[in-house]
């Protein structure tokens, strides 16, 4: 077969040597990314006022329930995007959710439940969108360099790391530590930007 | 012929820049691809499927660890691309040319059939009915409609979502099958 053999002969005849890809160091670069845009916020002054050594444990629930959920989330998305990994994972991402809100319900004994608040609600859905974009930008590039055998449930696994990542950095900015306001507006600050972000993610990650 | 076991070094070799392995190692795949191929798409797609799964090791080369088996790495890809040929043609145009399964080799086309078989079996029987009679023997749309009852429409709606069905089928199917190594 001609063609094939010139296809070959202009392959090889092109062929600059390459990093191979590592998923843990794709992973550093984005602990990175979220390092250096937490140091903005605090730095540029986009932190609540009240930040200091000792918070409210709704503070920490804020913080820790989204970063975890973006470290699973980015950690699969990763993971997957080796063309001989057959399956993603996103059912855990669900059910990581579903125990974070258990968790920031349960806090409903020993935090007040506050209401609902809905314009810091919507300004908080609109920060964490803003603050999830560096790292969905970072999960698309990550996502095109690779070649997941699923494209579609990585991108959600990127949409939902992105959202994740956006509503943990707002969990620095957001003053309000009452139950309600953290379990609508924080998981709509991850659920809206995840879903803004699933269907570009969808295209990065084709190939 | 091949020996599958230095695949892996050849292309961590290749991801060095050494071209000359790359040339052997991607000499070694084409039959590879050409036989997994084979066994899977209309002889007409072929050899686009193979070039294509060559351009893709090519453009992703740097996914490949050479600490992880090479075989399972390529078997991926191949793969990949396979489905995607699949959903391209529950895509295109009804009218797009029928799919006639290899006869090259005698192997290889009972392979073929058995694999669409059952892969039919998994449809609906109208959905199955219309794809043999379009895609497979090469009836027109109109065709198929005289000869099953179903309205011109229904044919291509049921040909569509068959064809659909079949890819997520070949999609979903985890126990797809890995290079020999």
């Amino acid at each position: 077969m001609p063609m094939a053999d010139a296809l070959i002969d202009r392959l090889a005849a092109d062929l600059p040597p390459v990093r191979p890809r590592r998923a843990s160091r794709e992973f550093g670069v984005l602990l990175g990314v979220a390092a250096i845009e937490a140091v903005l916020i605090l730095v540029l002054g986009l932190a609540r006022p009240d930040l200091g050594p000792v918070m409210p444990p709704m503070f920490w629930w804020k913080l820790a329930a989204p970063a975890a959920l973006g470290v699973l989330a980015t950690a699969t998305a990763l993971r997957a995007l080796d063309p001989a990994r057959r399956t993603v994972g996103v059912r855990w991402l669900g059910l990581l959710a579903l125990a974070a809100l258990g968790v920031g319900w349960a806090l409903a004994g020993v935090e007040p439940m506050g209401d609902l608040d809905p314009d810091l609600g919507l300004r908080c859905v609109v920060a964490a969108t803003i603050f999830s974009v560096p790292p969905a930008l970072a999960l698309g590039v990550l996502l095109r360099h690779g070649a997941p055998s699923h494209p579609s449930r990585v991108a959600v696994a990127a949409a939902i790391a992105g959202g994740a990542w956006g509503a943990a950095f707002l969990g620095l900015h957001c003053p309000n530590d009452g139950v309600m306001h953290a379990l609508l507006w924080h998981s709509f600050g991850i659920a809206l930007p995840a879903l803004a972000a699933a269907l570009p993610l969808t295209r990065a990650a084709r190939w | 012929m091949e020996d599958k076991r230095q695949w892996g070094a050849l292309m961590a070799a290749a991801q060095g820049g050494d071209a000359r392995a790359y040339r052997g190692l991607l000499g070694e795949l084409r039959p590879w691809l050409l036989g997994y191929y084979r066994r899977r798409l209309p002889p007409a797609q072929v050899e686009d499927a193979v070039q294509d799964a060559l351009i893709a090791i090519h453009d992703k080369r740097h996914t490949y660890d050479p600490a992880r088996p090479f075989a399972a790495w390529a078997s991926g890809i191949a793969r990949y691309k396979w489905i995607d040929r699949l959903r391209s043609s529950a895509r295109a145009p009804d009218g797009a040319a029928p799919i006639e399964f290899a006869v090259e080799g005698h192997e290889s086309a009972v392979t073929s059939a058995t694999v669409l078989t059952a892969m039919l079996a998994t449809l609906k029987p109208q959905q199955a009915e219309v794809i043999r009679l379009v895609k497979l023997m090469g009836f027109s749309i109109e065709e198929a409609s005289a000869r099953t009852g179903q309205s011109e429409s229904l044919v291509k709606v049921n040909i569509h979502r068959g064809l659909a069905k079949l890819a997520t089928a070949a999609n979903d199917d985890k126990e797809g099958e890995r290079a020999d190594g």
